[in-house]
């Protein structure tokens, strides 16, 4: 089919006459061409047609309009008549003044094109509802962690506010909870299976999911069916569901996929299922399994692992289903107590619980386009003003001859409107071009990034927002000139009469709140950019500098023992270690950045025993000197300690002085919580003390443990001596080496993925500053114009002034003092508005305190500066007025 | 009808390929063989626009065809030559050979 969106475009532009017929000619030739040629050579085709097709189109629906209203206003007046009468004149009148009018349009597609875009980000990731059947009844019924929810620490408090569930409780609730029509749980998102096909290893992302998650999303499978209640118990046999795009991928979209086997992780599964294209829940997932082989930790009541999705009973409302299930918590508690800790539940919409990380984000950056748009009003409202004076005469002549004042006001709202009309669709238009890069542009973990896309409801807003603004800018000019006299217009000379001195005050109001607002935005640019400065400048503990991080996944049970996979490990380290310009490798579990893992210990302290929850790696001796990260204190690991699993354990600095802030940490020991519980492994002592290291750019460094077991998939990381980019090659031979079985996840240079992880802030930072940018220069043009218009006007007063002895300097003071005075009570009103909006930056600022004296002074000197710039040419304009001839003038 | 209108260099275009594609002239065959015969790859629109000028001076007139299912079923308007039409297309033809007539250009005679 051709694309829809052009489709609607061209719809817009054509007469009733010829809709049916320019559509369907349009859509034969596509489908012949996608015939001949293929689909995106049609679509590009088509595209082409309709972006050469929507001026005439539109030229032949005017010319239509027109004839059609000719017969009909002989019989007597009419309203669509008069419009289409008031748009020619306006088009008339603005072929006359073409810069003039384009620079006017350009600041129009620029608001709205930044609207539109911005706006369809935010109506596709936070206002659509997700795509599911009655998605206000889908919710995350979380635990809590009651220990966690005192926590001073905020994030630790988030995370005690969000706890997964264990198995056990899961079936608890689903026997016994009275609220929910379905509920589930499944693995988080980001979770692996690895298969093979076409003699290559595979990763696929996807989840173990129980029965009930796919019933309470309310999704279908389109081939075969959902798991069932008996395939949810921990014996039961394997089975599994395909993504769509995979089954198109792996078995060509064959229906006779049901009931065939496939190696997931070396063990056969059942294809029960194929989902509908577009399903991804949880984010990311294109396969599914049941819970048959989970792990031995399933039946384990405390193993707090699985992420719950339900759907609400059609007449339960969130905060009864919070209720009941307080209820339900609390009797569980009573009859399982697990000692030293306790569990309670927090209930949260789905749709909350998928946008929520990026709503404020993404409201901030709407709140900053929204910002610009009424910026740019003022300022066209403001070139508009300028110009309707000018035009002052004529449009006198015109109310002398009898045209009513409504008219008058109608045909100036037209002016306003076809200006706005032909800026919004060219703004429009970048806005769809400009969709697919902005998007790129946006953080890759944005969710719901596929479902954004410039659509009926974005050009709606879009077609919304133009309508108001051309409306507003229109009506603002028509306030002054409408209200004047013939006579006070035509003995109107440039000394103020009434109507010169209103518009005087309204333009200095419309550049007053310019500027203020402009100030607002300059100061949240300064913030941001200030902010992101310190971000990726702050000390991180570790020298990324040369660093290649290296994910393999060696969960294979191609390894007969232990030793066989060690001794592939040490093979492919040795390997590594060989390529010329790597000057260290080390290997960490957990990963160098972005790590999440965190466990619970009990630490002897002077004054007792304590539990804490410190971030947790696995890592070799040569890691810390790889990273860059300094050891203050004792040793680091021996390579027999790795392989081992020796009771040793290095913490950092963090760590050590919470604990034993008054002595050497070395030589003092902690436990794991699972061997306290089962008292199968030994103490561990600490052997030495290592630098605090940041997880994110943006969180300060937690405490941290470091154990020397080696198991599973390791992260390797090495550090290249020249540039990281060249060894790429070099360490994927590396691995095909040792085994070409072992499939390499990910190659990265840990700069670039310290990079992404500010994409964020990245994102806001820059579209604030360019946003501010524009809005400044729009202010300078705003200072400039009121300045040369004040001085046109007052030419002979300026004159008089000369003559009567005036040194060119006091003209000048003059006009510059007006500047500075319009900028002064916009600077102080955009200075009491930024003190009390700008505490809804606080969260996005890192390091930066919201009120900046620093920031604010720039601010206001910067300006300062372009005022001044401004006011120069109106006052050497002023100050070479010559006395005589302004005087003849008069 | 005003019997001394010359159509337009693109109405002149439109009509020659109207009065070569007989009875299957409607806008996208128009288009086509507009491209086919002189190489330029003008938009649907333009061709309606002109059509939609040339109807009102009534040089030519349309009637509605069928609909078909791979026209998503709409249907198609055909378009036939008028008299008026023809004789415009004449003038204009007869026009330009009295311009023609005895006239030799220098070729790049500008220096």
């Amino acid at each position: 089919m051709p694309p829809r969106l052009a489709e609607s475009l061209l719809s817009l532009s054509l007469p009733n006459r010829y809709r049916e017929q320019q559509l369907g000619d349009l859509r034969e030739a596509f489908l012949s061409l996608q015939e001949l040629a293929g689909r995106s050579e049609a679509r590009r085709w088509y595209w082409s047609q309709v972006l050469k097709s929507v001026v005439p189109n539109l030229a032949v629906s005017f010319r239509r309009h027109r004839l059609s209203h000719r017969d009909k206003r002989s019989r007597g007046r009419n309203l669509g008549g008069a419009f289409v009468q008031d748009l020619t004149y306006a088009v008339r009148s603005l072929k006359r003044r073409p810069a003039f009018y384009s620079v006017v349009m350009l600041v129009f597609a620029l608001g709205i094109g930044a609207n539109t875009i911005i706006f369809s980000v935010v109506d596709g990731v936070v206002l659509r509802p997700l795509p599911y059947p009655e998605p206000d009844r889908l919710v995350v019924p979380w635990q809590t962690d009651l220990t966690l929810l005192d926590d001073p620490g905020p994030h630790i408090q988030a995370y005690g506010q969000r706890f997964s569930l264990s198995y056990p409780v899961y079936r608890d609730w689903l026997g016994q909870n009275t609220v929910f029509e379905n509920l589930g749980i499944h693995t988080v998102s980001g979770g692996t299976f690895l298969t093979s096909w076409d003699g290559q290893a595979q990763r696929i992302g996807g989840a173990r999911v129980t029965h009930g998650v796919f019933a309470a999303l309310g999704v279908q499978p389109i081939l075969g069916r959902n798991f069932i209640k008996d395939e949810d118990r921990v014996s039961g046999p394997n089975r599994v569901v395909l993504g769509y795009g995979l089954w198109q991928r792996r078995f060509g979209s064959d229906s006779g996929v049901i009931g065939r086997t496939m190696i997931l992780d070396e063990q056969p599964h059942m294809i029960v299922g194929v989902m509908p294209q577009g399903f991804q829940f949880p984010a990311g997932s294109e396969i599914w399994t049941n819970f048959s082989n989970a792990g031995e930790h399933l039946l384990d009541r405390d193993h707090n692992s699985f992420e719950p999705v339900a759907r609400l009973r059609p007449e339960v409302t969130l905060e009864r289903a919070q209720r009941e299930m307080e209820i339900l918590a609390e009797h569980l508690r009573e009859i399982h107590p697990i000692p030293g800790k306790g569990y309670g539940v927090n209930i949260v919409y789905l749709h909350d619980e998928t946008v929520g990380s990026v709503r404020p984000a993404l409201l901030l950056l709407l709140g900053c386009v929204g910002v610009f748009l009424v910026i740019a009003c003022a300022n066209i409202a403001n070139l508009l003003l300028v110009r309707t004076s000018e035009r002052r005469n004529e449009l006198a002549v015109r109310l002398s001859l009898g045209a009513s004042r409504g008219r008058m006001l109608a045909q100036l709202l037209t002016e306003g409107l076809a200006l706005s009309l032909a800026g919004g669709l060219l703004g429009t238009l970048v806005a769809i071009v400009c969709a697919d890069p902005f998007i790129a542009f946006l953080p890759s973990d944005t969710p719901r990034l596929g479902e954004i896309g410039v659509d009926v409801r974005v050009l709606g807003f879009s077609a919304v927002l133009t309508v108001l603004t051309g409306m507003t800018v229109g009506a603002l000019p028509a306030l002054g000139p409408v209200r004047t006299r013939l006579t006070t217009v035509l003995q109107d000379t440039s000394r103020g009469s009434s109507g010169s001195r209103h518009r005087n005050r309204v333009q200095a109001w419309l550049l007053v709140s310019q500027i203020a607002l402009t100030f607002v935005l300059l100061v949240g640019a300064g913030l941001l950019v200030k902010s992101f400065a310190r971000l990726t400048s702050v000390e991180r503990g570790f020298d990324a500098e040369g660093i290649v991080t290296l994910d393999i996944d060696m969960r294979t049970s191609r390894y007969a023992s232990d030793q066989e996979q060690r001794a592939a490990f040490e093979g492919l380290y040795e390997r590594l270690r060989a390529i010329p310009g790597v000057t260290g490798v080390g290997s960490t579990r957990a990963g160098p950045f972005l790590s999440r893992w965190s466990n619970e210990v009990l630490v002897e302290t002077p004054t007792g025993q304590v539990w804490t929850s410190p971030l947790m790696d696995f890592v070799s001796g040569s890691y810390f000197r790889t990273m860059g990260i300094p050891l203050l204190a004792g040793r680091t690991f021996h390579a027999y300690e790795s392989f081992r699993g020796a009771p040793v354990v290095i913490v950092n600095e963090r760590l050590a002085r919470a604990f034993w802030p008054n002595e050497s940490a070395i030589g003092k020991r902690i436990i794991w919580e699972e061997a306290v519980v089962d008292s199968t492994s030994p103490w561990l002592t600490v052997v030495g003390v290592v630098g605090n290291v940041r997880r994110r750019l943006e969180d300060d460094p937690y405490p941290a443990a470091y154990y020397p077991l080696f198991y599973g998939n390791p992260t390797i990381v090495l550090k290249a001596a020249a540039d990281p980019a060249q060894v790429g090659d070099a360490v994927r031979a590396a691995v095909r080496a040792v085994d070409p079985a072992i499939p390499i996840v990910g190659l990265r240079i840990l700069e670039r993925t310290i990079d992404a992880s500010v994409a964020g802030p990245r994102v806001r930072t820059v579209l604030f500053a360019t946003l501010a940018a524009l809005a400044a220069t729009l202010a300078v043009v705003g200072i400039f114009g009121v300045l040369a218009y004040a001085v046109a006007q007052r030419t002979s007063e300026i004159g008089i002034r000369i003559a009567l002895g005036a040194v060119s300097g006091d003209v000048i003071r003059g006009v510059v003092n007006r500047g500075l005075m319009l900028l002064g009570v916009g600077v102080a009103i955009g200075l009491a508005v930024s003190l009390a909006a700008v505490r809804a930056l606080d969260r996005f600022l890192f390091q930066v305190d919201p009120v900046d004296p620093a920031t604010l002074l720039s601010v206001v000197a910067l300006l300062t500066v372009a005022a001044l710039a401004a006011s120069f040419v109106p006052a050497r304009r002023a100050a070479s007025v010559d006395p005589v001839e302004a005087l003849r003038r008069e | 009808m005003s019997q001394r209108e010359f159509p337009g260099e693109f109405e002149q275009v439109v009509l020659l390929s109207l009065a070569r594609l007989k009875d299957q002239a409607y806008g996208m065959a128009i288009r086509q063989e507009i491209a086919d015969r002189t190489g330029r790859d003008v938009g649907i629109g333009s061709v309606y626009s002109a059509l939609d000028r040339m109807e009102a001076k009534g040089f030519i007139s349309s009637t509605l065809g069928d609909p078909t299912s791979e026209r998503g079923g709409k249907a198609k308007r055909y378009y036939q030559l008028e008299r008026a039409g023809v004789l415009a297309l004449e003038r204009a033809r007869d026009m330009f050979a009295r311009l023609w007539d005895g006239l030799v250009l220098d070729d790049g005679a500008h220096q």
